[in-house]
């Protein structure tokens, strides 16, 4: 045999179910007696009287016609043996009887003895194969001993058909269950397989010793190849991209030295293309640190690789496209600007008011764009250059803020209050600043004329949130305009009144944007002073 | 030291834009500095000049502060800054870089290449003419010192 089941539990568990079954009771043996001629239970007692077979007692139950016998049949289920008369309502009721125990209800363990009186109803070799029977008895012959032999053999062969159907039944039991975990096995497996091609992550083992490597089948799709191939040390590092080898040995070699895991993210060789992939593995160890196998997974970054590249191309681009806007186009309008200036110097005596207007318009025209590409430059530098987030007393940047504030708000003659609780938080500095400084700034610039400004400046901690809040008394804000108020290049208020390049509140929100917060304003109304509120997560700050 | 406190101060300036380099001439004239103006187009010329290469510049006065511009084609203002300074026959020229980049990076990167100086341009014309003044005064009233001997 090629295969055998190795599996002690199984057997075991098979062999306990059995015995229990022999051993559920010393009841004794049912034994049911059919036959229409009392004088043959009579004799059939004498026979069986106070006998034992394998230390159980016999337990004779009578019924003098077949129909009868069918109640005791279904009342006693566990019957063992039935010694059963041919002739009785009919010529073949006992026949009929027992077709109806085999077919009907289906019993097969119970022995069934036929008492004949005439044989020739019922002859011997067709019966016994035809309706299952165990035993042949004719009246004329029935002795002690005759009976003793026949009832105990056929109570024997009872107890062993029983033993049989209960192993039997174990074994299907058992079947069964196995199936069952066969199944979900498989569903498991299916999930697996699954799981490792919508994560693009593949799995594989490596036995050091016979130096072999067993791929799952995402790996296999990953590395291009059948599923179902086995690799080797070298004819991985064969799939390698070339440039990557030397560094996939060096950490691998460094790993079994005095690594538990192997990590590393190289390319490999797929066909005509290269894909990047990330090795993760565990290393097992004998108890002397022998490594013996690696349990590791494969993960297929290339889609990630390739949006990092994208990323950086983007980014170098748009570094690019900033460098123009601060450089490029500003160098031109520097020389529309100086020249009108020098045109307007050297007509001086010539022109006329209305002449010198409109020289002062083109040349403050320009002056407006070069101000307005420096803002943009700065706008699109948030979050991209500039220092990097620190931990920060945010109370420190007000004060840094204010100080850089104080002409315009010694200007404006504003009353600055600063008040709540300033958190430390995780914060780019300058761009932090550069949020109060706005924010400030407006507060004092957008003041109705003859009003001192009061400018409260809060700070409060809520939910591992930020909140800081600007809020002023000065022109407020129309509430159908508040949407347009973050967007660059909007003004809400005329550029004859103030002053700004128009980018200063859209930079504030791309500021809070990419600190993970957000910005909004209220205002009771234009002319009754506005609020400014921004909120900012507040990490855990660890150790 | 006499002769020399009489020759003119000689300014070379590289800047690839006539338009810019005529303002700069304009803002020298306006301050009433007198000043030897040498004007080429790129590094490369400048480079070429200060090496006295070909006939053109055969005759070349060696300057006392040179003006570059940064973004310029064949070598700008960054290379030049490298060839020179890595010169010791020339790196004890000072030279002050003039543009209108306000990019932090170039700023950094002219300092760290060995400029004197930055200066961005002034959109203004009278914001430029002083900017130039102070300049010119700082670097003329600095190399017309006379030595202590």
């Amino acid at each position: 045999m090629p295969e055998m089941i190795d599996d002690a539990n199984l057997l075991a568990g098979l062999s306990a179910a059995a015995s229990v079954d022999v051993e559920f009771a010393n009841d004794p043996w049912k034994v049911l007696l059919v036959d229409d001629e009392p004088d043959v239970h009579h004799v059939l007692r004498l026979a069986l009287h106070e006998l034992h077979i394998d230390g159980r007692g016999l337990r004779l139950i009578d019924a003098f016609s077949a129909e009868q016998a069918k109640h005791e049949l279904a009342a006693h289920p566990d019957i063992a043996l039935i010694l059963l008369d041919v002739v009785m309502e009919t010529d073949r009721a006992g026949l009929d009887l027992v077709r109806h125990i085999r077919d009907e209800l289906a019993r097969r363990t119970v022995q069934i003895v036929l008492i004949t009186g005439q044989p020739g109803y019922a002859p011997q070799r067709q019966v016994v194969s035809d309706y299952q029977i165990d035993g042949y008895l004719l009246k004329s012959e029935l002795s002690a001993e005759r009976v003793f032999v026949a009832v105990h053999s056929a109570i024997r062969t009872c107890r062993l058909m029983r033993e049989q159907e209960s192993l039997q039944a174990d074994l299907q039991q058992k079947v069964r269950e196995l199936d069952q975990t066969l199944v979900v096995l498989r569903e498991s497996e299916d999930k697996l397989i699954r799981a490792q091609s919508v994560a693009h992550v593949g799995s594989w083992t490596y036995e050091l010793a016979s130096d072999e490597m067993h791929l799952s089948a995402e790996t296999c799709r990953i590395f291009g190849l059948p599923a179902g191939t086995r690799g080797s040390y070298r004819s991985y590092l064969e799939r390698v991209c070339a440039d990557d080898r030397q560094a996939v040995e060096e950490v691998w070699r460094a790993a079994l030295a005095d690594g538990a895991v192997f990590q590393h993210e190289h390319r490999i060789i797929v066909g005509e293309t290269l894909r990047h992939v990330r090795q993760q593995a565990d290393l097992t160890r004998a108890a002397d640190g022998t490594p013996l196998r690696c349990l590791g997974t494969t993960q297929d970054i290339t889609e990630r690789k390739q949006a990092e590249q994208e990323l950086k191309r983007s980014n170098a681009e748009l570094e690019q496209f900033s460098y123009a806007i601060s450089h490029d186009l500003r160098q031109p309008l520097r020389m529309v600007a100086s020249y009108l200036q020098l045109l307007g110097i050297g007509l001086a005596g010539q022109l006329d008011d209305e002449q010198r207007e409109h020289f002062k318009f083109a040349i403050e025209g320009a002056r407006r764009l070069d101000q307005m590409l420096v803002a943009l430059l700065e706008y699109s530098r948030v979050g991209r250059l500039g220092e990097p987030p620190t931990w920060l007393e945010t109370r420190a940047i007000v004060d840094e803020a204010l100080l850089f504030l104080q002409p315009a708000i010694a200007e404006a003659q504003a009353k600055i209050s600063v008040r709540g609780h300033w958190p430390r938080a995780w914060v780019r500095p300058d761009e932090i600043l550069r949020l109060l400084q706005n924010l400030i700034a407006n507060a004092a610039k957008f003041r109705v004329a003859g009003r001192r400004p009061e400018i409260r400046v809060a700070s409060r901690v809520a939910r591992a949130q930020w909140c800081l809040t600007v809020s002023d008394n000065g022109v407020g804000i129309n509430r159908g305009q508040i949407g347009r108020l973050f967007q660059v290049f909007q003004r809400l208020q005329s550029r004859a009144s103030y002053e700004g390049s128009g980018v200063g509140l859209a930079l504030c929100r791309k500021i809070a944007e990419h600190h993970g917060g957000s910005i909004w304003a209220d205002s009771p109304g234009e002319g009754q002073g506005s609020r400014f509120c921004v909120s900012l997560p507040l990490p855990r700050e660890s150790a | 030291m006499i002769g020399k406190r009489l020759s003119p101060f000689v300014v070379l300036l590289a800047d690839d834009e006539p338009a810019d380099a005529h303002l700069v001439k304009w803002a020298l004239t306006e301050n009433r500095l007198h000043v030897d103006l040498q004007h080429v187009l790129d590094g490369r010329e400048a480079l070429e000049y200060l090496q006295r290469e070909g006939r053109r510049f055969a005759m070349a006065v060696r300057p006392d502060l040179i003006l570059i511009d940064l973004n310029m084609p064949r070598m700008d203002g960054r290379e030049f800054l490298a060839v020179v300074k890595g010169d010791p026959a020339l790196c004890d020229i000072p030279v002050v870089v003039l543009s209108t980049s306000e990019v932090d990076r170039d700023v950094r990167d002219s300092y760290r290449l060995g400029a004197s100086g930055y200066i961005t341009k002034a959109l203004d014309v009278n914001e430029f003419i002083v900017e130039i003044r102070q300049l010119s005064e700082y670097w003329i009233s600095l190399v017309r010192l006379p030595e202590n001997r």
